[in-house]
């Protein structure tokens, strides 16, 4: 099984970015990636991606580009539903990249 | 292992006068800290986080708010919920200062430890997303709403 790192972000790094990488890791696991994710506040993302060095970075409030190649995705449709199934599909494509 | 009590029967409102978004939020937040959940700090707490970081979101069946607090004003875990009959102006969580949404149904979060909720947490969202289980608790009473709720997150 493949291991990747994903950054989830929130505005204070609880309840959002918990259902965020729950989902994801799920999507991943039925892939054969084991993921391996951190939850932070929208504010840790630059020293976090720094320390962690994610594959992807999924955030709920909008972030600036952090200039070192990691993608960053909207977090909103996995708590909305509406648009989920493409949005996982997205991550999960620019994680086995 | 299923998560138990993650709702309180004293902590289901669907009958609320209460209009005001600032209004409900400290309604139901000081109700929790009433019933031992929450720090006193913790209606204050999450206003303030309401207004920076906010927590509607559109579903396919109603507008949800998500309102919750850092977990340092947390002693246990729970969530209460609102049932309004007029829908609330909240803003879109991540959204832009003019995006709003008007919300039907407010989850209020009390998390001590996220990373010990997770699937309590997701399978919430499960149910919020769920446009059928929707419908049908919005037409409940409080003690059926209690009921569907545990039911739908323990399994």
């Amino acid at each position: 099984m493949m291991k990747k790192k994903a950054l989830v972000a929130c505005g204070c790094g609880v309840a959002s970015s918990t259902i965020v990488a729950k989902k994801l890791e799920d999507y991943c696991g039925e892939r054969d990636i084991k993921l391996e994710w951190r939850i932070c506040k929208a504010a840790e993302i630059p020293s976090l991606a720094d320390m962690m060095k994610p594959d992807v970075i999924i955030s709920i409030t909008a972030v600036a580009d952090l200039g070192n190649q990691i993608p960053v995705f909207d977090g909103k449709p996995f708590l909305t539903g509406i648009g989920v199934a493409k949005k996982l599909e997205e991550i999960y494509q620019a994680i086995i990249k | 292992m299923p998560v138990r009590n993650t709702f309180d029967k004293q902590l289901i409102f669907n009958d609320l006068k209460i209009r005001d978004r600032n209004e409900i939020l400290q309604y139901m937040a000081t109700k929790m800290y009433e019933r031992g959940y929450v720090k006193r700090t913790y209606a204050q707490a999450v206003i303030e986080r309401e207004k920076v970081y906010p927590t509607g979101l559109q579903t396919e069946a109603f507008g949800v708010a998500i309102p919750h607090s850092d977990s340092i004003h947390v002693n246990q875990a729970v969530i209460a919920v609102c049932i309004v009959e007029e829908p609330i102006v909240f803003h879109v969580m991540g959204g832009t200062e003019e995006e709003e949404v008007l919300v039907k149904f407010i989850f209020m979060l009390a998390i001590d430890d996220p990373k010990k909720h997770i699937e309590m947490l997701s399978k919430l969202s499960v149910i919020f997303q769920d446009e059928r289980k929707m419908q049908e608790i919005v037409t409940l009473e409080q003690d059926a709403i209690y009921e569907k709720l545990n039911c739908y997150i323990n399994h």
